[in-house]
């Protein structure tokens, strides 16, 4: 039976179709009959009847919206995806042709027909087809025509008035579609009237007067019961509960539907959902909230949560949003959710705190700060949320909340949960990225000191923990260790110092600009203690520092061992002082440098005490510990220790300090090596210790003493040689006398010393060797104009008056003898001799010696006296006496020119010795040879008289 | 860097002292110790001794330790006159009494010209002429003119038979202090030694009036006339002189001759006989005498 009522329903439905066709192709036969008749008869007329135009254009308008039936019947037929590719008017050119004639024959008809009473149905036709061809503007102002044009109830008023309100309504001028929909309702009702009054009751809600809204609603309603009307029921029972819920007349509304047995909330539920698709959000909300207001059931109640959450979410009302997803986190909690509710409503919490920070995060409101922010607290509320919906992503949206603090540059609250990440990051990724984060956001500048206090250890120690190697390690470390330094936790600092240097043993920069941070802070707050043991773990090399810095240090420990002292000396406290002094320097922790330099001190000090022996054993203790360079700097202090014990006569320590001074000043350029070695030698000379005066003068050559000073103690130690008979020395510097200056002239007496010495010792080949060598080198200088000393001088007019003596030995020799031919033979011959004397005496002057020159003088002056007394005290034997006496008076005659020029050389010699203030004690001679007494008068009143003061002034 | 270091703590820490206060190493050592003593200025017009009168001296005797009798020396030894101490111990060869003196003087005086002199002085007597020297160029430190110090390296040069330096070092002496005696008449002593008659006469002349009573003077006026060939004049001076003056060989052989060439060779042996022959430099003059007055 049901198989066949189906045939029969599709046989039915086949046949109704075809019946509507039939029936169209029935009617649109009979409207051609009419057409034809109607043309027919209008032709008859002249075509000057314009109801037969009315007529033929109301038949070719029906003609046309049949045929627009069939042909829209086929359009449909078309699939969806052909039609949007087709243009669809092409399917409907048939029935747009007759709306064109019936538009046409409107068109003639109002020209032609201007009186013409029945406009209004023209205009109605002009309308309509305007209407399909969806020209509404022309369409409005046709059926606005129509309605003019019409008389109160007539049928082509009201379907104007419900056209023309139709297309206000479908394009939303709900206000212009109001009065004509009431206008036609109130005068008409026929089956349509339901369905216009439905869009009247939209038009009042529409408006928002939802009071005749709801009650026009319930009218349709009301009617739609009845066969008479369009069944609009459906549709009312759609959308009333919205009436009701928007009108705040919801438990009305609740009424209605609990009338049809119906559940409120699905149904506006279902409202909203519509009203969503509209994109009608205002109402959907209004409907939601509503609803959420009666609503108890807890599960329905999420329902309507959950749409109204999405609802929000689409329309942007972000706080309803958050508090709202807020209660359905609470009542996940609960287990109130289901599982698709949950899904929903976790999708919706991420997507909307994800969008958020990504406006936070953008550029978009980078000029809008407060609305940046706002977004940011809104997205971190919804963070807030998905870490409790979400548990296994926690730590995840802890992060994101963290970075979304820090775009809004909160940064005290990212520190704060980006901390909380890290802390909760387990093993995850979000470990290193909140740990970094929390590195960059210390870095702020705008953030606190405070808070970043609060931070720093805890950042760096956790950063450490994970990597203790990497170059951004390194520098983690610097800064953990500063913020240590900072808090003034030493011991921390310390230990980080000590971390540091296990992860990077040989990065010695950093490490000592950590341990020179945390000298200064022992310095400066008085912790020497603290100072000593990181000095010595750096002397020790427990900490790797540059050569630089491990001098500088050992310097600061002797400057810190000293400054104290020195502070006390310049202050006055010299007890103080001495003592600390000796402290230090018998402290075993002391450095060698501060030993040293107490040593010094302490000489000085004890210097001042005028305490001699302490002076001598505490310099030479700093002597002997000190380095050159540190004599030197201090090379005058020592000189006037030096000449402190040379004055209080301790002879041997002033020697002794002065060599060890040379000694260590050898190789430097000091300007007191030269004042240090002649001390030393000349000292030691006076002691007369040769060999030490020997040693320091080998080492002032060695040292490179000034030409002059070595000079100057050569010749003094050879002095001394010489007075000690110390020959073989004394001839091996004299022998090599020649290397060390080119002015051998000044050696002269010092050859001839050693010529002497030969001679006394029986080397007399060497003695005439040296003789000759001297009178070479002095010729050679006398010829070079050179000076010459004179005492060299004195040397060589002695070794020339040998020869003189010779000469006058040999006029003694000569014996005055007669006969009178031998006499004067002899004479002759002592005369000839007596020149020769005479002019190898002169030739000594050549010497410039002063002596040599009294004694030249001397021995001319005593040969020629002692020639004429030999003359004149001869006395012929055999002769007689007139003989003699005739002799006598001759030879006095003969000699006294001998005599005058005796007398004249004496007197040459005086007045040489009182020009040239000779102080030879030859001049002695010619005293005793003036006087002629009867003894040779001598004198020696000693050697002068010592003066002590200077007498009365 | 500037630390600011207590004293005391820092001792503490550094020197590992149990008590901060204790002077470990310097014992009853009190700052005062310290301060040096006042130095004794050098006072040009009263550097002489200031003794008395001699009879026999007045021409030396403020400037000579070697011309004060046994009673003029006490008083120095007795006086407040500090380096004329020192001078009369090493005269008196109490060479370690004279160094301890200077050694006690030392901060005093270490600035004094005539302190440093009578340091050099002690060790010309003890014939160490090196450190002489030393000392009298130490004098020379303190004051670069100071006439004695000059002096007195003339008596060295002496003695080391340097006699143009010797002579020149006195002459030196003698143009810085012009109205000191005590180089002139070295330089009158280096005259005669040396054959200058008249430049000896000439000097000591001056000398004689200033101190017509001074024996130094007489004996040596004495001798130039003598060398000069004037041997009444010498005699006539040579009168003048005490036995004890005239009993020294270089005044007494001379004064015998002079007898001797008058004529008085009772007189002149008398004189010769009183002569004491301790002058081993006139043991041929001596003997030549002793055989003229035979």
């Amino acid at each position: 039976m049901k198989y066949l009522l189906f045939l029969l329903l599709i046989s039915s439905s086949q046949l109704y179709a075809s019946d509507v066709q039939e029936r169209r192709n029935e009617i649109i036969r009979v409207i051609n009959e009419e057409l034809s008749e109607v043309q027919r008869l209008s032709s008859q007329v002249g075509k000057r009847d314009p109801e037969l135009y009315l007529r033929e254009a109301e038949l070719n308008l029906e003609k046309a919206r049949l045929i627009a039936e069939t042909e829209n019947e086929r359009y449909l037929e078309i699939p969806i995806e052909k039609r949007r590719k087709i243009r669809k008017s092409d399917y409907f050119e048939t029935s747009r042709k007759y709306m064109s004639v019936a538009q046409n024959l409107c068109q003639s008809l109002l020209s032609r027909f201007k009186k013409f009473n029945n406009k209004a149905d023209v205009y109605y036709i002009m309308a309509y087809n305007a209407k399909e061809f969806d020209k509404d503007a022309e369409a409005r102002k046709y059926f606005a025509l129509a309605i003019k044009n019409s008389s109160t109830n007539s049928k082509t008023k009201l379907k104007s008035q419900i056209a023309l309100a139709d297309l206000y309504y479908n394009n939303k001028e709900y206000k212009k579609a109001v009065p004509l929909y009431e206008a036609s309702l109130s005068r008409n009702q026929d089956r349509w009237w339901t369905k216009d009054a439905y869009n009247l009751s939209w038009c009042y809600f529409r408006n928002q007067n939802y009071s005749s809204a709801i009650s026009k609603m319930n009218e349709v309603y009301s009617k739609s019961k009845n066969d008479k009307f369009v069944d609009m029921s459906a549709m009312v029972e759609r959308d009333i509960g919205l009436f009701y819920a928007t009108a705040g007349r919801t438990s009305e509304g609740l009424r209605f539907y609990q009338k049809l047995a119906k559940n409120f909330t699905d149904e506006l539920l279902d409202v909203s959902r519509r009203l969503i698709a509209e994109s009608n959000h205002a109402q959907a909300e209004k409907v939601l909230v509503e609803l959420l207001k009666i609503e108890k059931n807890e599960k329905k109640r999420t329902e309507i949560q959950i749409e109204l959450l999405e609802l929000y979410a689409t329309f942007g009302k972000i706080e309803n949003f958050i508090t709202l997803a807020t209660e359905l986190t609470n009542a996940l909690d609960k287990n109130l959710l289901n599982p698709e509710q949950s899904e929903r409503l976790k999708f919706q919490v991420g997507k909307q705190g994800a969008r958020l920070q990504k406006d936070v995060i953008g550029k978009g409101y980078e000029k809008a700060p407060k609305i940046r922010e706002t977004k940011a607290k809104q997205s971190i509320r919804l963070f807030g949320l998905s870490k409790k919906i979400e548990p296994s992503r926690s730590v995840e949206f802890s992060f994101l909340t963290g970075e979304t603090y820090y775009a809004i540059g909160d940064y005290e609250h990212a520190l704060s949960v980006y901390k909380e990440t890290y802390i909760n990051a387990g093993n995850t990724r979000y470990r290193k990225l909140s740990l970094d984060a929390l590195l960059s956001t210390l870095g702020e500048e705008r953030l606190s000191s405070k808070t970043k206090d609060e931070y720093y250890v805890f950042v760096y120690k956790s950063y450490l923990e994970d990597d203790a190697k990497s170059a951004k390690a390194n520098t983690i470390f610097q800064k953990l260790f500063n913020v240590y330094y900072d808090l003034k936790k030493m011991d921390d600092a310390e230990n980080t110092l000590e971390w540091f240097r296990r992860s990077f043993p040989n990065d010695y920069k950093v490490q000592e600009a950590m341990i020179a941070k945390l000298m200064d802070y022992y310095r400066n707050s008085k912790q020497y203690d603290k100072v000593v043991v990181w000095i010595k773990k750096i002397q020790a090399g427990d900490y790797k520092v540059s050569a630089q810095y491990k001098e500088k240090v050992a310097l600061l420990l002797t400057n810190m061992q000293m400054q104290g002292v020195q502070s006390a000396l310049g202050k006055g406290n010299k007890v103080f002082a001495l003592d600390g002094y000796l402290k230090i320097y018998h402290d075993s922790k002391s450095t060698e440098k501060s030993k040293k330099n107490s040593a010094y001190n302490i000489a000085v000090l004890y210097y001042e005490l005028g305490n001699t022996a302490k002076t001598y054993e505490w310099a030479l203790k700093a002597m002997k510990e000190m380095e050159p360079q540190d004599i030197k700097q201090f090379d005058e202090s020592f000189l006037t220790l030096t000449t402190y014990l040379f004055n209080v006569r301790e002879f041997l320590a002033t020697a002794d300090l002065s060599e060890r001074a040379l000694g260590k000043l050898c190789r430097t350029h000091s300007d007191k090596k030269d004042i240090f070695f002649k001390n030393a030698l000349f000292v030691y000379l006076a002691e007369n210790n040769l060999d030490k005066a020997e040693e320091m003068l080998q080492m002032g050559g060695r040292c490179n003493v000034g030409a002059r000073y070595l000079n100057e103690a050569r010749f003094e130690l050879l002095k001394e040689l010489a007075a000690k008979k110390r020959w073989e020395s004394y001839e091996e510097i004299v022998n090599r006398l020649d290397t060390y200056t080119d002015q051998k002239h000044d050696f002269i007496p010092y050859y001839h010393q050693l010529k002497l010495a030969y001679e006394q010792t029986g080397q007399g080949d060497k003695a005439r060797e040296m003789k000759f060598r001297i009178l070479e080198i002095f010729n050679k200088a006398k010829a070079s104009k050179k000076e010459i000393l004179l005492e060299s001088a004195d040397i060589v007019a002695d070794y020339l008056f040998e020869m003189v003596e010779l000469d006058v030995a040999e006029i003694s020799n000569l014996k005055l003898t007669f006969p009178e031919a031998t006499f004067n033979d002899l004479l002759k011959r002592k005369i000839v001799l007596l020149d020769k004397v005479t002019n190898s005496a002169l030739k000594v002057h050549q010497t410039g010696s002063g002596k040599g020159i009294v004694m030249s003088y001397y021995i001319i002056v005593k040969a020629y006296k002692k020639l004429v007394q030999e003359i004149r005290d001869f006395s012929p034997e055999g002769k007689s006496a007139e003989y003699v006496t005739s002799f006598k008076k001759s030879m006095m005659e003969l000699t006294d020119p001998i005599l005058k020029s005796a007398e004249n050389y004496r007197r040459d010699a005086m007045r040489e010795v009182n020009k040239n203030k000779i102080m030879a004690k030859e001049t002695f001679l010619f005293v005793s040879l003036e006087l002629n007494y009867p003894v040779t008068v001598g004198y020696d009143y000693g050697n002068g008289i010592i003066m002590d003061r200077g007498g009365k002034k | 860097m500037k630390y600011h270091l207590s004293l005391l703590a820092l001792l503490a820490v550094i020197v590992g002292c149990s008590s901060t206060s204790e002077l470990t190493y310097v014992g009853d050592l009190k700052n005062e110790d310290f301060v040096q003593p006042r130095l004794i200025p050098f006072n040009q017009r009263t550097d002489y001794y200031q003794s008395g009168r001699s009879k026999y001296f007045p021409l030396l005797i403020e400037e000579t330790v070697d011309r004060l009798d046994s009673g003029e020396r006490s008083d120095i030894e007795k006086g407040t006159d500090q380096i004329g101490k020192i001078t009369i111990a090493c005269y008196d060869k109490n060479f370690s009494a004279g160094f301890a003196l200077s050694d006690k003087l030392f901060r005093n005086y270490k600035d004094h010209p005539a302190y440093w002199n009578a340091i050099g002085t002690c060790y010309l007597l003890k014939n160490d002429f090196r450190k002489a020297q030393l000392y009298y160029n130490k004098s020379l430190d303190s004051m670069k003119d100071y006439a004695p110090a000059f002096n007195n390296l003339g008596v060295i040069y002496r003695k080391k038979n340097e006699q143009q330096k010797a002579f020149v070092a006195f002459e030196r002496a003698a143009s810085l202090s012009r109205f000191s005696y005590t180089p002139k008449f070295n330089m009158a002593q280096m005259y005669l030694d040396h054959g200058l008659i008249s430049q000896a006469l000439e000097l000591l002349t001056t000398l004689n009036k200033i101190a017509p009573n001074d024996v130094d003077v007489i004996a040596s006026l004495g001798t130039a006339y003598l060398f000069d060939g004037k041997y009444r004049a010498a005699l006539s001076e040579y009168n003048k002189l005490p036995g004890s003056v005239t009993s020294r060989p270089e005044v007494g052989l001379n004064y015998a001759l002079a007898h001797f060439l008058k004529g008085d060779k009772s007189k002149a042996r008398d004189v010769f006989g009183e002569v004491k022959n301790n002058n081993s430099s006139l043991n041929g003059y001596y003997d030549e005498l002793k055989r003229v007055l035979r």
